[in-house]
Formats: C-alpha cells, sequence, structure tokens
C-alpha cells in the first residue's frame, strides 16, 4: 500500500475505485431528487469522522486475513460499511455506500 | 495527579513541565466538561460539543507527534478516556437506526468476496480520495420532461 499523503491524520482513510463511482451516480441520484446538499453534507461527515473517530461504528465481524474489524456507521441518509486496522491506524471503504431505506434515495 | 504525569515532571525541563502541566489542566478541563455533558444527558448540548472539539485537536495533535509513523497512537490516558466518550456520544446518536434487526441484515448481507477484491485493489493502488467530490459545487439539475 502507498504511504499516506496527509501525515497528521490520526487513522489514514482509502476508499475503493468502485466506492467512488458508487458515490458520484448516488450524489447525481440526489441531485435529481433535490438531495444533494443533504448527501454531500452526510458524506463529508462521514469522511471526517472516519479519519478521526473510526471506533464509533457498531462492530459486524472479525476479518479473518488481518486483525481488522469491520464495521457499520450511519450518517443519514447514508451507511457506511468500513474494516478498522487499528494496528496500522487504517481505515479501508470497499463496499460501496448505501442509503438508509425511506431517504428517497 | 497520575503517576505517569510525575514520572515526565520528573524527568523535564521547567519549561516542558511547565507546558505538561498546562496540557494536563486542559485536559482535566475538558473531562469536567465531559461529566457536566453526561450528566445533563442532552445530545448536542454546547459541553458535549465542547469536548468533542477539544478531543479532535489533541488527537490530531497526537497523529502530527508521531510525523506519519504507522501503528497506534500514543494517546495521554485522559485523552483516551475522552475519545471513547465521544465514540460513545455518536454511537449513541445512530442507535436509532442501527437496530438489531438492522445489524443482523447488514451481516448477513457482508460479501466478503467484494470486500477483498476492494482491499487487494487498495493494496495494489493506495486507494483514492473523495474529497474532491464532496467538494464539487452542486450539480445543476435539468428537469426530466
Amino acid at each position: 500500500m502507498s504511504e499516506p499523503s496527509d501525515k497528521t491524520v490520526p487513522y489514514w482513510v482509502s476508499y475503493s475505485e468502485i466506492v467512488r463511482n458508487e458515490l458520484k451516480k448516488l450524489i447525481a441520484r440526489a441531485a435529481e431528487r433535490g438531495l444533494e446538499a443533504q448527501v454531500r453534507a452526510a458524506a463529508r461527515k462521514m469522511d471526517e469522522r472516519l479519519h478521526i473517530y473510526p471506533q464509533f461504528g457498531d462492530p459486524l465481524a472479525d476479518l479473518s486475513l488481518a486483525p481488522g474489524q469491520l464495521r457499520i456507521a450511519t450518517f443519514p441518509p447514508l451507511v457506511v460499511k468500513y474494516a478498522l486496522y487499528e494496528d496500522k491506524r487504517l481505515v479501508i471503504v470497499t463496499i460501496p455506500i448505501a442509503t438508509l431505506s425511506h431517504s428517497g434515495l | 495527579m497520575s503517576k505517569e504525569i510525575l514520572e515526565v515532571l520528573m524527568h523535564s525541563t521547567p519549561a516542558e513541565a511547565r507546558q505538561r502541566l498546562n496540557l494536563s489542566a486542559r485536559d482535566l478541563d475538558a473531562q469536567v466538561l465531559q461529566l457536566t455533558a453526561s450528566l445533563n444527558g442532552q445530545d448536542d448540548s454546547p459541553e458535549g460539543q465542547a469536548v468533542i472539539a477539544y478531543t479532535t485537536a489533541r488527537s490530531y495533535e497526537s497523529a502530527a507527534e508521531a510525523n506519519g509513523t504507522s501503528g497506534p497512537l500514543n494517546y495521554a490516558p485522559e485523552i483516551r478516556e475522552l475519545r471513547d466518550w465521544v465514540c460513545r456520544y455518536y454511537r449513541a446518536q445512530q442507535q436509532q437506526y442501527l437496530t438489531p434487526e438492522f445489524l443482523e441484515q447488514a451481516r448477513q448481507s457482508f460479501n466478503e468476496e467484494e470486500f477483498l477484491a476492494g482491499l487487494r485493489e487498495i493494496e495494489a493502488t493506495g486507494g483514492v480520495d473523495i474529497k474532491d467530490l464532496l467538494d464539487e459545487p452542486e450539480q445543476e439539475v435539468t428537469p426530466r420532461e
């Protein structure tokens, strides 16, 4: 894995290409439904919080390959599943960000 | 005063000791605020927000001190406690959405293959950022005919 570019953050957060692409589509869909500002604000909050307090998400499962934990968190209307590797101060998001049911998205 | 602080003070110059004591006083202030927020039990109370702002700033300071080295950050016990409190505070806010049924469904729908494919991609490429997406100006939407 490449060296983290920002050395001053408590946790490094990496997203996969598919997560980025799907988020882009989600923002476009939200724009069509007048919810763009809400989705962007939620995603900003998510990104910020994962950099500082990734432990706040509810644990879903222990990961078998490395000592990491799968967690889930909500930033209405968004739901994110992420892997937290405490020993590396690393957060990985590889599963596309979902939305809460009844969110209109 | 904790043993750790006494230990640090005994091995510090007067200037370092003064700086450490100032920091400990600030940590203590934050802990008092945390206690007040907990006793009030109010979401988004000014005390709670002050604790979060202070703990966040101290977390960034610890990260800056680590200067890009990997491995867990070396938080003072007071900051570790404050961080735990902030995480509990945030976790409580999302409990209304993360019902036991929702969590069970999320567990069952977790696709390890999908996760591992993404993990391999991130290991190979270093992953991507999303900040530029979030900072873009809002899109102009043409209403559908």
